[in-house]
């Protein structure tokens, strides 16, 4: 067992979580001031492997911390390799403890056995693990405060029970509890033998067992004989037996050869009648199959000439393809037509509408020249008007004045008084410029409708300029598809395509199904004929099946097996040679062949039947022998020789069973006499196994082996610890096991040799700590039961009280305690030990709790 | 520059409960008297200054007695911490020490954080580096290699990190001064005195002579208490010894200082001077009868008595002590006995082997054949 990890929460000073890592160390100290939780560590550890604690023992709720509901503790520890946990908690109120126990496997946690949650399961489990419970732990592992010399300095008795828990000694007395049980099943089984000896086997002996054999021996030859006669009666019975069924034997094969005899009889009749019929049946095939010829030569010329037509004009679907292909081409060829007429319409159109607009343009150049002639007349109209009105206004202002008076207006002299205007002047100068005026607008008007009529012209010439390019493509395109179609059909009447192609067509398609209908014909009655050649055809093999059966029935008969029978039946008589193996086929030849095995089949039946009254008078005379042979004695019903075998068989059996029985009680005699001689020697052998195991079970006893096995033990424990004691005090000490107490023996006093009650503190630490160290590495190599290495050892012994020197030698020995695969930890609150040590887990106190860290 | 070399004092230790304080104050005398008739620059104290870590208040006075002394006769003193002493507790009577001159190196540090003292000789015309390698565990290294960056990156063997320790040093070193190093260690191939503790001179705590750096001029060792000097180091190494016979181990060893004479760059010049104030250690071989007479010849010597006796009687111890009152082991030796007691062995024996030998030693008769059968199958019931 070596810890490797642990983990305690609310457990006494341990208030928060504090864990320790174990798995590196080697030799340690834990270090602290007293009261701050050193031995609480380990309590936490004696708490998780066995619920309990050294100072509180089974009551660990004591230890959970003021003011926590619960304290926790987890341990991580390893056996033989393997990694194991458990945790324990327990509430402050007591009760309500938990337990899990689990083991890593892959990495991960696992249950570990049944009931790893339950208390009891996980504390038998831990014991079985550890091989040690707690008491042996407190003394061989993790040493308490106080306990730590017990083991050298306690009691002799308490270090023999330890000792016996450690070395698992009890085993000594298991066993000597069941040699005990051995010892006294054998006394039981010896006096309940005794007693059925008495009881079963008391009147047996030689002597009853002989007169018994001999009456056996009596009965058994009785039983041969009788069987003797029954073997001679079997023999005759047989021989009888053989005769009566070689005379029915006769009497089948001469039902057999009668029966035979109608049968052939009957197929000659039949057979000759079907020669007949098969005649007539030969020639109505012959007059079938020359008609079937005919019409094969009717059918072949209809096809040539299907084919013929078809060569010349193509297929059907072919030629109605064409015909299809003529239809579009006779409308196609209208549509052209057509197109023609609406081209030569368009030009014409055309045409018209050109000479229109001719017309049109020569009118309004007519009213453009009204129109300027209009204007021109109103300009002199306008002229005059002005000349008239000017006329008037001078003569206006030079009213009164006369020549040579100052112009009103340039003020020049006038050369000449002018001449004012006459009011009809005025007016006939006024109503010529307005009707010029009305002449000038209507030429305008004209001029514009005459301009609106030529637009029209030439929108209507345009108009039909544009509809003969269109009509002139219409017209080439249905000539381009006419003339293709035409190409098309041209080859199918040698490039001269008739005026109605279609119709030409048409006809061929008639002509065409006319020729099929023909041939169809032809053929069908190709295929009547056929069917009346296969009729008679058929009719004629039916007679040959008649004659194949009556010729297989012929062949079935096995006239020459009859033949073989009556030979094994009746070897005396003479029997005809049956007709050949191969039988012809025809039917004549076979009903002569027929006629001929009925003649001599009647001879052989006469002389069958003398035979059978021969064979019937030896019979009788065989049955009169064996009714001679039956002994008087013996009660048996004479009859015929079987029936006679029933009595003389049973009148055997009973001898025989008599005589089984007689055989039976001889044995059953001698087995009891076996049996009872077997008992005895069992008897005799419980008696030794009662007296073996009685020794051995007084050898088992505790004050015997356990107590020369304790002190063995402690012997090699002293001279183990030898070794580490002379290390640990400079070769000073040695330490020795007599009289049930240890001594030192001090190599610098004189060997002197002290009661290790009387050593110093430093001396007892030493011896306690060698004698500590010899235990956990001696347990595994004494103990008689399978135990893990004790791989720990934790020593609590506060150290305090030993003066500068002793403390001296302590530190020294823990110093040279070299790690060998142990996890030593040291307890301790002085520096001075802590200090020297490799590693120092120090725990320190605060408010919230102590805690613990590893400190250089 | 002129060093005295001391070390492994071991103040107050005591042997075979014998208070051993009037030799020491006696040795240490010796020591004072050798420093200042020598006119020394410097002492060099190689370590376990004190036998314990709980230091007696009478162990404090004599040390600090002779420091006192030192200063004032202007000799000031480079210490360190050997297995035995206390570093914490050097650790905190540095500052106070360094007021009288003594210089105190607590732990392995490197150069540069004060891993190497600094002294000038009296006149003032030389300078010498002294580099101080405390004592340290195999089982500590890895603390102090942390310290040095050469050796923090991964584990190395407490020699081979040692050997990098020491080249840190002589890396240190320069020509102008006189280099030295003083170290409390166990350097292989050295003979020890035979009462030093056994774990530190196994082969864990060796170091390798080839670590001793060439360029030091001296080195200066504790530890082993025979004064000797280094074999297969490239510079002059000596341990200097113990002031006393300590244990009977060292019986017959005369006991010295180290007068160190060195120049930078250059060997030094070693001589000893004898230290003698401590009583002498023997072992005296004889018979009852002639212990009377033994007693005239020894003087106030501690004596180890191998009595030649036939058989152990007890009280023998007591009559010897009272004819020799400093007897302080009486040993018996004994007439070549054939060892009675045949070692016992139910060593990896099973249960049935066990019985064997129960029987045959409580029959005095090998075990009938049937008893065994018996027993294995009662053993069969109970265990299968």
């Amino acid at each position: 067992m070596r810890p490797l990890r642990l983990e305690v929460r609310g457990f006494t000073s341990f208030r928060d979580v504090q864990t320790v890592d174990f798995a590196e160390l080697d030799l340690f100290a834990l270090w602290g001031p007293t009261g701050s939780g050193k031995s609480s560590l380990l309590d936490a550890m004696t708490y998780a492997l066995y619920g309990q604690v050294e100072r509180v023992g089974k009551e660990a709720s004591q230890l959970v911390s003021q003011g926590q509901p619960r304290m926790a503790v987890k341990l991580d520890f390893r056996v033989d390799g393997s990694a194991y946990r458990v945790t324990r908690s327990t509430s402050s109120g007591g009760g309500g403890t938990k337990v899990l126990l689990e083991r890593q496997a892959h990495g991960s946690w696992e249950s570990y056995g049944d009931g790893a949650d339950k208390v009891r399961e996980v504390d038998k489990a831990l014991i079985a693990l550890i091989g040690l419970d707690y008491d042996a732990f407190t003394r061989s592992v993790l040493l308490p405060q106080g306990k730590f010399a017990e083991f050298l300095v306690g009691e002799a008795d308490e270090r023999r029970r330890i000792l016996t828990d450690l070395l698992g000694l009890e085993l000594f007395g298991r066993m000597g509890k069941r040699a005990r049980a051995v010892k006294e099943e054998a006394r039981l089984q010896q006096q309940n033998k005794r007693e059925l000896v008495d009881r079963e086997y008391g009147s047996i002996d030689e002597e009853s067992v002989a007169a018994v054999r001999g009456a056996a021996a009596t009965l058994a030859r009785r039983a041969v004989a009788a069987r003797e006669l029954e073997r001679s009666i079997e023999e005759l019975a047989a021989r009888w037996t053989r005769l009566c069924s070689r005379r029915a034997a006769i009497a089948g094969v001469l039902a057999e050869v009668t029966g035979c005899t109608e049968d052939l009889r009957k197929r000659a009749t039949a057979l000759e009648r079907l020669d007949r019929q098969a005649g007539d049946f030969e020639r109505s095939l012959k007059s079938a199959r020359a008609a079937e010829a005919a019409a094969l030569g009717a059918a072949e010329d209809a096809q040539a000439a299907r084919l013929a037509a078809e060569e010349r004009w193509g297929k059907v679907d072919e030629i109605a393809a064409l015909a299809v292909l003529a239809g579009s081409f006779l409308r196609t060829r209208k549509d052209l037509a057509a197109a023609a007429v609406s081209l030569d319409e368009a030009r014409a159109a055309l045409d018209a509408a050109t000479a229109g607009a001719a017309r049109a343009t020569e009118q309004v150049e007519a009213a453009r020249r009204t129109r300027q002639e209009a204007e021109d007349r109103l300009a002199v109209a306008r002229a005059e008007h002005d000349r008239v009105h000017r006329k008037d206004l001078v003569g206006g202002l030079t009213h009164g004045l006369g020549k040579g008076e100052p112009c009103p207006v340039c003020e020049r002299p006038l050369e000449r008084v002018p001449k004012a205007a006459s009011a009809g002047e005025i007016e006939a100068a006024a109503k010529a410029a307005t009707a010029a005026e009305k002449a000038k607008v209507k030429a305008e008007q004209e001029l514009a409708a005459a301009e609106r009529e030529l637009a029209r012209a030439e929108a209507t010439k345009a108009s039909a300029a544009q509809s003969i390019p269109r009509c002139e493509k219409a017209w080439k395109e249905l000539k381009t598809r006419c003339e293709a179609m035409h190409e098309e059909l041209a080859g199918a009447f040698d490039d001269d395509v008739p005026e109605d192609p279609e119709r030409e067509l048409q006809q061929r398609l008639h002509a065409l199904k006319d020729l099929k209908e023909k041939e169809e014909r032809a053929v069908d009655e190709q295929r009547e004929a056929g069917a009346g050649v296969a009729s008679a055809e058929k009719e004629q093999a039916s007679i040959a099946a008649s004659v194949g059966e009556h010729r297989a029935a012929l062949v079935g008969t096995n006239l020459a097996g009859i033949v073989a029978r009556v030979r094994d039946a009746a070897p005396e008589v003479k029997a005809p040679d049956p007709f050949g193996k191969s039988l012809p086929a025809e039917a004549a030849q076979l009903a002569r062949l027929a006629q001929e095995a009925v003649e001599s089949f009647d001879a052989l039946d006469l002389e069958l039947g003398a035979e059978l009254e021969r064979v019937t008078e030896a019979a009788a005379a065989l049955a009169e022998e064996a009714r001679a042979a039956l002994p008087s004695d013996l009660d048996i019903d004479a009859g015929e020789p079987p029936e006679m075998i029933d009595g003389v068989r049973r009148a055997a059996g009973e001898l025989a069973t008599e005589a089984a029985l007689a055989d039976e009680a001889a044995r059953v005699a001698a087995d009891r006499l076996e049996a009872r001689k077997r008992l005895e020697d069992e008897i005799a052998a419980h008696h030794e196994e009662q007296v073996v195991y009685d020794a051995l079970q007084k050898d088992l006893r505790s004050d015997r082996i356990v107590q020369f096995l304790q002190a063995e033990a402690l012997g090699v424990l002293a001279a183990a610890a030898t070794e580490h004691l002379r290390e640990l005090s400079g070769t000073r000490y040695r330490l020795v096991y007599d009289g049930d107490r240890f001594f030192v023996i001090d190599a610098w006093n004189g060997d002197e040799r002290r009661n290790v009650k009387t050593l110093s503190g430093g001396e007892t630490f030493l011896t306690s700590l060698a004698l500590a160290l010899a235990l956990s590495e001696q347990i595994q190599l004494l103990s008689v039961t399978e135990k893990g290495r004790l791989e720990s050892l934790f020593l609590d012994e506060g150290f305090g009280s030993l003066d500068v020197e002793s403390l001296e030698v302590v530190v020294d020995a823990i110093e040279r305690l070299r790690g060998e695969d142990r996890l030593v930890g040291v307890i301790t609150h002085v520096n001075e030990l802590a200090d020297r040590l490799p590693v120092r887990l120090e725990i320190t106190k605060s408010p919230r709790g102590s805690q613990v860290a590893r400190s250089a | 520059m002129r060093f005295l070399h001391t070390g492994d004092w071991h103040i107050g230790r005591a042997l075979r409960g014998r208070s051993r304080f009037d030799e020491y104050a006696a040795a240490l005398q010796q020591v004072l008297d050798a420093a200042t008739s020598e006119g020394v620059d410097a002492l060099l104290l190689a370590g376990d200054i004190y036998d314990q870590r709980a230091v007696s208040a009478e162990s404090d006075r004599l040390v600090f007695e002779l420091l006192i002394k030192l200063a004032e006769a202007s000799i000031p003193v480079v210490a360190i911490p050997g297995n035995h002493d206390s570093a914490a507790r050097l650790a905190a009577l540095a500052p106070l020490l360094e007021r009288v001159g003594t210089h105190v190196v607590h732990k392995v540090v490197p150069p540069d954080q004060g891993g190497i003292v600094h002294l000038e000789s009296r006149s003032g015309d030389e300078t010498a580096s002294v580099a101080c390698l405390p004592f340290v565990s195999p089982r500590r290294f890895a603390d102090a290699a942390t310290l040095f960056e050469s050796i923090s990156d991964g584990y190395v063997s407490f020699d081979a990190g040692m050997g990098r320790v020491l080249a840190a040093y002589e890396n240190a070193f320069d020509d102008e001064h006189v280099n030295v190093v003083m170290g409390h260690m166990f350097v292989s191939g050295s003979e020890p005195g035979l009462s030093e503790r056994e774990i530190t001179i196994g082969a864990d705590y060796a170091v390798s002579p080839q670590h001793i750096p060439a360029t030091a001029s001296y080195v200066a060792l504790g530890h082993i208490h025979k004064p000797q000097k280094v074999r297969g180091a490239a510079a002059d190494t000596r341990y200097c010894g113990s002031l006393l016979q300590l244990d009977f181990g060292e019986r017959g060893q005369d006991k010295s200082v180290l007068i160190v004479d060195a120049k930078p760059g250059k060997p030094a010049k070693v001589r000893h001077v004898a230290i003698d104030a401590g009583r002498k250690l023997m072992d005296v071989d004889c018979a009852l009868a002639d212990v009377e007479k033994v007693a005239a010849e020894i003087g106030d010597a501690f004596v180890r008595v191998n009595l030649t006796v036939d058989r152990p009687v007890p009280g023998l111890a007591d009559q010897v002590r009272a004819a020799l009152p400093n007897a302080l082991d009486v040993r018996l030796i004994l007439p070549q006995q054939e060892e009675s007691e045949a070692p016992r062995s139910l060593r990896g024996l099973d249960p049935r082997d066990q019985f064997v030998q129960y029987y045959e030693h409580s029959h005095q008769a090998g075990v009938p054949e049937e008893i065994l059968v018996a027993f294995d199958r009662v053993y069969e019931d109970v265990v299968g």
